[in-house]
Formats: structure tokens, C-alpha cells, sequence
């Protein structure tokens, strides 16, 4: 697709948005719908091109994206119950550590979607998330780290970053 | 009658973890324990509200998108000020640690 149809594609996709808050089909709420979606695709050209392929968003990988997200609910669960254990607990037990990561993705946007399941999972915030090398991981307990070895959801973002 | 139910179920489910979260914050030990419990429970607390407020309000095509889409806008944003929040207190830690030669 030439990136001209492109930024038409994002100017047509942030209006339905806009429609979609704005909840009016008038002529008034059309037309400043499309020229600040327009502008906002202008402004933006260069930074909206590069983030429709760094996340691989097609067919494809669709599926893997769809499990990704079902992977994620069920982790941000367990830790939302996991952490109001704790906070309801007699006696809170922690043993806080900072912890070394070697994560197997290379891309820049996939290792930011990795930064952020680590954070929304059990036990576990990530600090330093570098471009490259090791991140850096804050472990709420002995062992809360342990499970982002061969994880499966890293397992998932290296799967579809592999396939691109 | 039921859609009234099952939204005081998640509303109730919302609190309960925005609560959580609250007694973490007051609880933990020290600034990146802290960030666990609000971020976390702040997420899932505010997602079950969202859910539970399409419910009471019958639960339009337009309302569940702009759910949806609040939804994404938190589980993405809410991640990210807690990585540099936790990014700080590491390196001022770190910063320390490193100026009094530890």
C-alpha cells in the first residue's frame, strides 16, 4: 500500500474515532471530524507510518495479537488478587529485589509491549527497559521473577515478531 | 433487571480492587512495593468499573466501543507512567548508592 493510501487510511480511522465520541452525524461535527483528523494525521505522518509496521498488525498474526490480549486479562487478574493478598494480610511478606532480564526480542515496539506485560503481571514491575540488553525487573517475592523465564507470553511476542 | 446485577457485580469487583490497591499503597514498605499495588489493582479496578457502568446504562453498540477503547487507553498508559515512576526511584537509588561509593 503506497503511503499516501495509507495516511488516508489513519485520516478515515481517527474520524470514525471521533465520531465515535463525538455520538453526532450532524454536518458541523463531519466536517471538523475530518479536518482535525486530516491535521492530526499531517502532523503526525511520519510517527503514524512507522507504528503501523512496527506492531505487525495483519492477518497473519491476528490470532497471536487476540491471545496475546486473553493472556494478558488472565495475568492482570492473578496479579490484581495476588497483590490484594498481600494487602490484606496480617502479616505482608514481601522480599523486594531488582532483577536482571535477558529478553529474546530485538525489536524496539515489541520489547516496549513486553515492559508493559511485565508490569501488569504478578509479582513483577519492569525499571529499565533498554532498546538493547537486559531488562531491568523489580520482584515483589523470591520467585516472582522466576516465571519470566521461557514465559509465554514473551514466548507469544517473539512468535509474532519472528513471523513478520 | 439482571443486566442491573451483573453491573453491581463488576462495580462491586471495581472497588473492591481500587480498595486493595489503596491499602497496598498505605501498606508497603516503600515506593516501588507501593507501585505494584496501584498499578495493578488500579487497572483491573478501573476496567471492571468501565464494564460495570455499560450495564446500567443498557449497553449501546457506542458505549461498549468507548469502553473499549478507555479500556486499551489505561492498560497501555497506566504500565507506562508506572515503568518511568519506577525508572526514577531506581536511578536515584542507584545515583546514590553510586555518590556515597557503595
Amino acid at each position: 500500500m503506497s503511503r499516501y493510501m495509507r495516511l488516508i487510511g489513519w485520516t478515515l480511522a481517527l474520524f470514525v474515532l471521533w465520531m465515535l465520541f463525538a455520538q453526532s452525524a450532524d454536518i458541523q461535527s463531519l466536517i471538523t471530524g475530518w479536518l482535525v483528523a486530516a491535521l492530526v494525521t499531517y502532523v503526525n505522518r511520519d510517527l503514524l507510518l512507522s507504528f503501523a509496521n512496527d506492531l505487525h498488525i495483519n492477518r497473519g498474526n491476528l490470532s497471536a495479537w487476540l491471545t496475546y490480549a486473553g493472556y494478558l486479562i488472565i495475568d492482570v487478574f492473578k496479579a490484581s488478587v495476588q497483590v490484594a493478598e498481600l494487602a490484606f494480610a496480617r502479616r505482608i511478606a514481601l522480599n523486594p529485589q531488582f532483577v536482571a532480564h535477558e529478553s529474546k526480542l530485538k525489536e524496539p515496539m515489541m520489547r516496549v509491549f513486553l515492559a508493559n506485560s511485565i508490569t501488569l503481571t504478578p509479582g513483577t514491575i519492569s525499571v529499565e527497559a533498554p532498546v538493547q540488553g537486559e531488562f531491568i525487573v523489580h520482584a515483589l517475592m523470591d520467585g516472582a521473577a522466576a516465571g519470566l523465564r521461557d514465559w509465554h507470553i514473551e514466548n507469544l511476542l517473539v512468535e509474532i515478531e519472528r513471523r513478520h | 433487571m439482571l443486566a442491573s446485577v451483573i453491573g453491581t457485580a463488576f462495580l462491586v469487583g471495581g472497588i473492591f480492587f481500587f480498595t486493595a490497591g489503596t491499602v497496598g499503597l498505605l501498606r508497603f514498605p516503600d515506593a516501588l512495593t507501593r507501585m505494584h499495588a496501584t498499578t495493578k489493582c488500579d487497572t483491573l479496578g478501573a476496567g471492571l468499573v468501565l464494564v460495570g457502568l455499560t450495564f446500567f446504562e443498557g449497553g449501546s453498540m457506542y458505549l461498549v466501543l468507548k469502553v473499549i477503547l478507555l479500556i486499551i487507553f489505561l492498560w497501555v498508559t497506566t504500565p507506562a507512567a508506572a515503568h518511568y515512576m519506577a525508572r526514577a526511584v531506581y536511578r536515584t537509588r542507584e545515583g546514590h548508592k553510586h555518590a556515597s561509593g557503595n
